[in-house]
């Protein structure tokens, strides 16, 4: 079986809002499908049956067992177009775009969507434990004495729900203070962090304002650009923020240079050469590859959110590339630690060696190619959402500048990193 | 010459309603008032069209449902049908059908000119039959028309009514079973603004002559088409016809049969199967 290449076509989103913002009323399938739906109708999908669509969202209510598939069926496009959902944390968007574009290359579908949605605004909390366990001993009982002996278990402090909650489940540490811990591990300065969040505020800003966005983006209830935008952003004001991760003097991380909790959807289409041709679509960019990687946090070994380097190592050696063989890296922005944490380490010689096994360190990257048009410490990050607003706007990125190539990192919980390739198209390259 | 009320804002209808109930006993006449009543530059409350996607089962989205637009008209009908020239009370009128023409589909960022007139007064073998028609433009554009056909009980106008013709049989098939909560009535009438005591509780809807509670019509209308709108093109033609009332708490079977584009839709008890409403969507030629 021959690989065949895969293309981005486009992409959509809805701009992302902050929780308990303008998104109050919205589930992740409402805003899923108001995202493929924008997709239908920018590229004249109505009632088109896809090869598939891959989506998901990391905080799930038990009744969206089946998201992408419902939010499929509520939209326009072909009820006869199947659809599962993937959850990888926030490498969730990543992930669907690999896997579409995998089954794409190996022929066994010619397009899809990909993408995630996530909402802290309705999530789920769900029942104590405890109670939970009583009400399910009632539900078995065979007697009524049984079950009224079950149900005299309830106490009142079992009534209390349980919250979902941004903490790692094998170290309940939360994602902020493991970040912290790598912070001043790699002595990342609050200034570099503060700098590096006012560039994204300042280049996402820019690039709506430039109408780069205008095919990207669809408004929905009300917003029209990301609600955790501030263009006015600056140093001097971010460092009038406390610090809210890590402790006493070396703590360096605010709420101004973390992603806030966020709600929104993303999607990518993706598509065969001739699938592109057949709609008369001119694609975006080609995805080239992707990788993930996952390391051992849990006692200590490596920090929560150090997994990309990994992949990158790997990924760059399977495509004979170097680091600095890229016109856009696009790292996304948990925390701008995160990055600073990630470009240090591919510096270090020392690290290089050890940990990803190189002769010679990744080295260095020109810090002017590094997001150019913001990422999520100024958009904010609704977990699964995250990957294809990145994969879709570096698509569009190489498709303006017409030649190049792209690189996408981006952490998730449980000590994972996925990155990815993507290219200029062949035409664009001429 | 047509007399014309423009309403600067959505009139608080729970004041229409007791003012049209307290003349209802002293209206006479067999012939409707040349009226038109009219809101200009409406604008979407994003928040209260999200409130109503979910009461309704449509996904929240920037697009606006074309029942929603009747929403924003009703306040203009009952206006209509609470001036002084109006010859029919206003409480216990029968919405028996309703047609809404979407030419396009309208989003919710846009604004919007409203207008409602009523005409073809004609009988009806339990009263009095008129159309209340109401428009939707965006500039000069018509984006929506809506056809409302009121049966006023007991009144009497010049003429022969139709005979009565058989209706079609729903759609057969499982379809999908709604359970309808008791409270559903008041939840539609905290988004559409239809706060008639017939849909609030079963005392009141006791008090107009209901066994109990009855859901609106136009919130059955609205799940039925939420059940096939992402189905339909830009632009289609619903039409409902309220058969019987449908009482709360119940459960409801909604069947719906597609061929070459038209679409059969029907709504009936879920237990004894009696019909509560019969549609068709015809798309745009």
């Amino acid at each position: 079986m021959s690989l065949r290449d895969v293309y981005v076509i486009g992409g959509n989103r809805i701009p992302f809002a902050r929780s308990g913002g303008k998104y109050l009323k919205a589930s992740n399938q409402d805003m899923l499908t108001a995202v493929i739906d924008g997709l239908v109708a920018r590229y004249g999908l109505a009632g088109e049956r896809l090869g598939e669509v891959a989506a998901g969202a990391v905080i799930k209510h038990a009744r969206d067992f089946n998201l992408t598939r419902e939010a499929v069926l509520g939209s326009h496009l072909s009820p006869e177009t199947p659809a599962y959902d993937v959850q990888q944390a926030c490498g969730t968007g990543l992930e669907t775009a690999i896997l579409v574009a995998n089954k794409i290359s190996l022929g066994q579908i010619d397009s899809g969507l990909a993408g995630g949605s996530d909402t802290t605004s309705d999530a789920p909390l769900a029942l104590n434990d405890e109670l939970r366990q009583t009400l399910m001993q009632a539900n078995y009982a065979k007697t009524p004495q049984q079950r009224i002996k079950a149900l005299a278990k309830i106490r009142p402090n079992q009534l209390v729900p349980e919250q979902p909650r941004n903490a790692e489940p094998r170290t309940g540490l939360s994602m902020g203070e493991h970040m912290a811990i790598t912070t001043k591990e790699w002595g990342i300065s609050r200034e570099a962090q503060d700098e590096l969040t006012v560039n994204s505020h300042h280049n996402l800003a820019a690039a709506y304002d430039r109408g780069f966005f205008d095919d990207l983006v669809t408004p929905y209830l009300g917003l029209t650009r990301d609600q955790n935008l501030r263009p006015d952003s600056s140093v001097e004001k971010l460092a009038t923020l406390k610090p809210v991760f890590g402790k006493g003097e070396g703590a360096t991380m605010t709420a101004g240079n973390s992603t806030p909790l966020s709600d929104g959807a993303s999607m990518v289409l993706l598509s065969s050469k001739e699938w592109a041709d057949e709609h008369k679509l001119t694609p975006l960019a080609r995805f080239v590859d992707g990788e993930a990687s996952a390391v051992d946090y849990v006692h200590g070994k490596e920090g929560l959110l150090m997994a990309p380097p990994y992949a990158i190592a790997r990924l760059l050696k399977r495509n004979n590339l170097t680091l600095q063989d890229f016109d856009f890296y696009e790292i996304h922005e948990a925390f701008a630690s995160t990055v600073l944490c990630h470009l240090a380490a591919m510096e270090d010689a020392e690290f290089c060696k050890t940990r990803l096994g190189l002769d010679e360190p990744l080295g260095a990257i020109d810090r002017s190619k590094l997001n150019v048009n913001g990422s999520s410490l100024a958009a904010g990050h609704p977990f699964a959402a995250t990957g294809g607003r990145i994969v879709a706007t570096l698509a569009k990125m190489l498709h303006e500048k017409g030649s190049g190539r792209g690189l996408i990192s981006i952490c998730a919980a449980g000590g994972q990193g996925v990155v990815a390739i993507l290219e200029a198209t062949s035409e664009d390259n001429k | 010459m047509t007399r014309t009320i423009e309403l600067r804002s959505a009139p608080a209808l729970g004041q229409v309603f007791a003012k049209a109930a307290a003349t209802g006993p002293m209206r006479k006449g067999r012939t409707l008032p040349d009226l038109e009543v009219v809101r200009r530059g409406v604008r979407i409350d994003q928040g209260a069209l999200a409130a109503y996607d979910q009461v309704c089962g449509f996904p929240v989205t920037h697009l606006v449902p074309a029942t929603y637009l009747h929403v924003l008209v009703f306040p203009l009908q009952v206006t209509l049908m609470a001036d002084k020239e109006f010859p029919f009370p206003l409480v216990g009128s029968v919405h028996l059908s309703n047609t809404i023409t979407q030419h396009r589909r309208v989003d919710a960022h846009e604004t919007l000119d409203l207008a409602v007139r009523i005409e073809n007064l004609r009988p009806h073998h339990r009263g009095a039959q008129a159309d209340l028609i109401g428009e939707a433009r965006v500039g000069d554009e018509l984006v929506w028309e809506d056809r409302s056909t009121y049966l006023f009980r007991g009144q009497k106008v010049d003429g022969q009514a139709a005979p009565r013709t058989e209706d079609p049989e729903p759609p057969s098939g499982p379809g999908v079973v709604w359970p309808l909560a008791a409270d559903l009535g008041r939840r539609y009438a905290a988004v559409s603004g239809d706060v008639n005591p017939i849909h609030m509780h079963p005392l009141t809807a006791k008090a107009f002559g209901f066994p109990t509670t009855i859901v609106h019509g136009m919130w059955t209308k609205a799940r039925m088409l939420a059940a096939v709108d992402n189905r339909l093109p830009e632009a289609f033609t619903i039409t409902v016809d309220f058969k019987k009332p449908v009482l709360i708490p119940s459960k409801v079977r909604f069947t719906a049969a597609e061929t070459d584009g038209r679409w059969q839709l029907g709504l009936v008890n879920a237990g004894k199967g009696s019909v509560h409403a019969l549609g068709s969507v015809i798309p745009a030629s």
